[in-house]
């Protein structure tokens, strides 16, 4: 069917142009199938192919994202009820655990980005792992630690600091 | 989103503006974040390490309002010290009345809630996560409220509530006393009816209650359930599943009272695992969409499972028998998995406890691609005796590709420990050391490896996990590795030991193995 090979391209903030299979992204992000959704009345039966412009995300960062999503989302990895309970054997590897423990091992500005890029685009997978990686990497870490990290200014005055920790006095 | 999609589109100069920005690089960018997107990031934190994000600058202050998973465990230890006069200032969390009481880890329970609570427009709660090591009776009133705000904020989340209580009484009386059972039981928490009603609950996991479920137990959406040293009987267990049409996994663990479970007619679970229900002799499963099956504990009678609508589906099972009792039994149960892709046998002796003949006429596991046999093989086994029960095993499945060992510490039973607690890490490696003598002769294997054709065509990736070293081990590892011809993967995971040690073994098992380019992982 003709339908299964339509392409879509993403062009991303700095005007980089990438091809990507539409029901691959449409599987994918919630946003790029609003976006095509909308787009079909006006495109059908036409051979045209459809840019939609991504003007949230760079295009580092849109390749990282399409690199994920085309590991996640092509149609043979699309399996799975519609109830979404998915039995993984414990000594069974998720296949793709190990791409994704690769595909966050990045410096924390790209992994921001990639938060990012998941949250406009609405990968909730992706948004899930990113997001967990940037808890990684606060786990067990002192305020300062994660201040120096990320580059983190504290603005509190010393009143507001004695007052925010007494608001969460239980924490410590 | 299309409105958000659609503004995008249409004001690319303002927004290529941004995208300069987020491209510069430098600053702060992790707080540039949405709340949303930071509420998700502290809610795969401890509860108390999110709440503390609020002291890294005044953009962190509210952000506890968006965490949607609220997981608050009781550090092991003394308990720290800790200022309740800050915190429980209304009336709905007040501490218990006794004026001496040490202060416990529910005032600290209660007050991440208050704090969630306190904040307006905080997001819906997805998860509750509470573990207590010293609960008594009188926090029930306690555990109440938390569970009544669980349910009653997450009422909003489209992904439903995940609820998670384990609350571990501080009994004075011993285990192993005749009584503890009984006594325990009055102290426990018995679960509040507001649970048995919510209708957006779609996992629940109990940890030391008593259930008492009322007549009519109403939760439609629930999908995932792990009952574990809970008191009550088979029957109220039967009386809360019944009401659960969607439950798909079921996990019942160290329940005592539990003698004979029914589940048929009714849900019909994708996974079900029982773990050390010693009284449990008899359970009936609708199995029509079962998938996967685990079981631990002694060694079940022939007829311990009945399953209604085939076995057909079930790809994974997992059989860990405790003691060194014959597994004779388990080929009768074993007939109904013979579909099964991922088998995993565990038991206190490698050898000894799966050195069974196999009865005449039984099916091969046509579709079994991995084996995982988890065991202990002490150095004074020459390993014949492994070998054959390996070989048994291996005989039965023609398609199999992945073959796991792992050598389990010696004395690695049950004896001397409540059985429903596992080793710790550290217990566990203390007993597990390299054991290598580079003098030792291998025997040669008594088994002809022409015998097993898998091993000859199809097995291509081999795991060994806590490999000592020991000679019944080597010779093990031997027997397979240089019968395997087509392995392109091994991996192996050596015990503690001095590195010279791992480094013999390990050109040893590169010798061994046939394919000399297939990729090795040591560790």
């Amino acid at each position: 069917m003709a339908s299964e090979k339509k392409v879509v391209f993403l062009r991303s903030s700095d005007g980089e142009a990438f091809e990507v299979s539409e029901e691959v992204i449409s599987a994918a992000s919630v946003t790029i199938k609003g976006m095509i959704d909308e787009e079909s009345p006006s495109r059908a039966d036409t051979a045209a192919t459809t840019t939609l412009a991504i003007p949230n995300v760079t295009a580092a960062t849109l390749s990282r994202v399409l690199h994920y999503v085309n590991k996640h989302f092509d149609a043979a990895a699309v399996v799975g009820r519609p109830d979404d309970y998915i039995f993984c054997a414990p000594g069974d590897e998720h296949p793709l655990a190990r791409f994704d423990d690769d595909f966050v091992d990045v410096d924390n500005d790209t992994l921001i980005d990639l938060v990012h890029a998941a949250e406009y685009l609405h990968i909730k997978k992706l948004f899930d792992l990113t997001c967990k990686a940037v808890a990684d990497k606060l786990k067990g870490r002192t305020i300062d630690q994660i201040r120096e990290t990320f580059g983190i200014v504290n603005d509190y005055t010393v009143e507001e600091e004695v007052e925010v920790y007494r608001e969460n006095s239980w924490a410590f | 989103m299309m409105d958000r999609s659609h503004a995008a589109s249409s004001s690319g100069g303002a927004l290529t503006r941004k995208a300069k920005i987020e491209s510069s690089g430098g600053g702060d960018r992790l707080s540039k974040l949405t709340d949303h997107a930071l509420g998700h990031v502290l809610s795969f934190l401890p509860a108390e390490e999110a709440a503390r994000a609020a002291m890294l600058s005044s953009r962190w202050r509210h952000v506890f309002a968006a965490v949607h998973t609220v997981s608050l465990v009781e550090p092991e230890g003394p308990i720290r010290s800790y200022d309740d006069d800050n915190v429980c200032h209304t009336p709905e969390f007040q501490p218990s009345a006794d004026p001496n009481a040490p202060p416990s880890y529910n005032s600290i329970v209660s007050a991440a809630i208050m704090a969630r609570q306190r904040r307006r427009g905080a997001v819906p709660l997805r998860a509750l996560r509470v573990a207590v090591e010293s609960y008594r009776s009188r926090d029930s009133l306690t555990v109440d409220q938390w569970v009544s705000y669980a349910v009653q904020q997450g009422a909003a989340a489209e992904e439903g509530l995940d609820l998670d209580l384990h609350l571990q009484c501080r009994s004075s009386t011993c285990e192993k006393s005749p009584d503890w059972w009984s006594r325990r039981s009055m102290e426990e928490y018995l679960a509040t009816w507001v649970i048995f009603s919510c209708a957006h609950l779609r996992s629940l996991s109990l940890s030391c209650c008593q259930l008492s479920p009322p007549s009519t137990v109403t939760l439609p959406s629930l999908v995932t359930l792990l009952l574990s040293r809970v008191s009550d009987p088979g029957s109220e267990v039967e009386r809360l599943v019944a009401g659960c049409p969607r439950l798909a996994d079921l996990t019942l663990e160290a329940c005592r009272a539990v003698t004979a479970l029914s589940i048929v007619g009714g849900a019909r679970l994708r996974r079900l695992a029982l773990r050390c229900c010693h009284n449990l002799t008899a359970v009936a499963v609708d199995s029509s969409e079962l998938q996967a099956f685990e079981y631990r504990g002694a060694m079940p009678d022939s007829s311990f499972l009945t399953m209604h609508g085939g076995s057909t589906r079930i790809a994974y099972c997992k059989f860990d028998i405790c003691g060194g009792e014959s597994m004779m039994n388990l080929w009768q149960l074993m007939q109904l998995f013979v579909n099964a892709k991922h088998l995993h046998l565990e038991s206190s002796h490698l050898s000894s406890g799966i050195n069974w003949g196999v009865p005449i006429g039984f099916p091969s596991f046509w579709s079994l691609l991995h084996l995982e046999m988890r065991g202990c093989l002490p150095d004074d086994d020459t390993g014949g005796a492994a070998i054959a029960a390996v070989s048994t095993v291996l005989e039965l499945a023609p398609n199999l590709e992945t073959l796991s060992l792992a050598f389990h510490a010696q004395e690695h039973d049950s004896g001397g420990r409540p059985d429903y607690m596992y080793l710790s890490e550290e217990v566990a490696l203390e007993a597990h050391h390299l054991s290598y003598n580079p003098h030792s002769a291998l025997a040669t294997p008594p088994t002809s490896a022409a015998m097993i054709p898998c091993l000859r065509n199809k097995v291509r990736e081999m795991n060994l996990v806590h490999y000592q070293g020991g000679t019944a081990q080597r010779v093990l590892a031997k027997f397979l590795l240089s019968n395997a011809p087509v392995i392109d993967r091994l991996w192996c995971e050596f015990a503690e030991g001095p590195m010279w040690t791992q480094t013999q073994l390990m050109r040893e098992m590169k010798g061994w193995l046939i394919n000399k380019s297939a990729e090795t992982h040591f560790a």
